[in-house]
């Protein structure tokens, strides 16, 4: 029953509303699932950093993160979208999302920054017009697909964005609505989290606020 | 006598072959003196200056550079001359990489995009995307500030095909306001 798409589970609360109360309540225990999704792969090395490139940067950070929300929330699932050495497709990064049914997708990037303090940037898809799908198979554009969950991704974002923002030695960057090519195809709360990589301050010291900062967005 | 002649013949023969090969090179030029004078079609080319104002986004704020263009009646010409005035202060300035030039500005039937190619794609992928976003977003203000046409969005190309970036979506339209000031 944790299978139904959103339109069919719209389909039975019209018809059976006693029975979806019942799901609902059930949902509600349901543990919270993240996807984190590194930057590049085995064919992509992304941004070339000081030592080492963008790929194996944001890997570690993904397994990191993992290891520290689950160390704190046990019944949390996190999925990684690849492991290393693995090349995946921004439509099977997508598609892994979407049929996992996530509650919050984190595409992880980074850069070298050039300033004493780096910067953390949120991004998410900006939402161009409301859609009303009136069929399960109406077909929609992978560039629309997003706009299906724009209000729980902007609220999503902007909890992390202030459970972040002076907690940490970044500069947190308000978060941005733009045409992310790294979240395109998405129809689950998604954003895209970049930092920049100094000598100074090391990415290890980001892990464990930002562990927080999802937490408290699970119980949001 | 007879050679005198095969001599004279030879002669002229060497000198057409010279003015012919001079001709054909383009190192003679024959102008017919009734013609239209070439001063009159070159004035028929209005063109107007004007100062116009090219925003960068630098150290957290805007910045502004004027500069003074000689502007044709063309709307095509007109844009061209301004983003190539723009994209030529960008390279200055190492906000775009270097090379990186503008060749064409071409609006679509009911003028409301704007198609610009450039040579090497101004955006560059090992700077953040908040880098390359501001790249954008100046470009998109010196647009808005100094082309008063009824545009509604911008298309960038690399050599006249879709410019693929793998942080922002280049292949549709930009919307002319630029994405910050409209979604945060």
């Amino acid at each position: 029953m944790y299978l139904f798409n959103c339109t069919t589970y719209h389909r039975y609360f019209m018809s059976y509303g006693w029975i979806v109360i019942c799901l609902i309540s059930v949902q509600s225990t349901q543990p919270f699932h993240l996807i984190l999704d590194p930057a590049g792969d085995a064919k992509m090395p992304g941004r070339q950093l000081t030592t080492c490139t963008e790929r194996s940067v944001t890997l570690q950070f993904c397994e990191m993160l993992k290891k520290t929300i689950v160390d704190q929330i046990p019944q949390c699932t996190v999925t990684i979208t690849r492991t290393a050495g693995e090349t995946r497709t921004q439509e099977q990064r997508a598609q892994i999302a979407n049929q996992l049914q996530a509650d919050l997708f984190i595409h992880i990037s980074c850069f070298n920054d050039d300033l004493l303090r780096p910067q953390l940037a949120f991004y998410y898809t900006a939402s161009s017009v409301t859609h009303s799908v009136s069929s399960p198979y109406t077909l929609i554009p992978v560039h629309k697909s997003f706009d299906f969950v724009a209000k729980q991704t902007n609220h999503r974002v902007h909890t992390l964005y202030l459970s972040l923002n002076g907690t940490i030695p970044y500069t947190v960057q308000a978060p941005c609505a733009i045409p992310d090519a790294r979240l395109v195809g998405l129809m689950i709360p998604a954003c895209t989290l970049e930092c920049g990589i100094t000598h100074d301050v090391p990415w290890t010291a980001l892990i464990e606020p930002l562990a927080n900062a999802i937490i408290d967005c699970m119980g949001d | 006598m007879q050679y005198k002649s095969v001599a004279l013949l030879s002669m002229l023969a060497t000198i057409g072959g010279v003015v012919g090969y001079g001709y054909f090179n383009e190192w003679i030029i024959f102008r017919n003196p009734w013609a239209t004078p070439s001063h009159t079609v070159l004035s028929s080319f209005h063109l107007h200056k004007k100062e116009i104002q090219l925003s960068f986004w630098r150290h957290h704020a805007w910045h502004c550079e004027y500069t003074t263009v000689r502007l044709a009646e063309s709307l095509q010409e007109q844009a061209l001359t301004i983003l190539q005035a723009w994209f030529h202060e960008a390279v200055q300035l190492d906000f775009v990489p270097r090379s990186c030039a503008l060749e064409t500005a071409l609006y679509d039937a009911r003028a409301s995009c704007l198609y610009l190619s450039c040579t090497l794609s101004p955006l560059d992928t090992q700077k953040s995307t908040y880098k390359n976003l501001m790249v954008l977003e100046s470009l998109l203000k010196t647009i808005r500030e100094n082309i008063p046409h009824h545009i509604q969005s911008v298309q960038l190309l690399v050599n006249h095909t879709v410019l693929e970036n793998p942080y922002i979506v280049c292949t549709k339209p930009m919307p002319v306001s630029g994405f910050i000031t409209l979604h945060s």
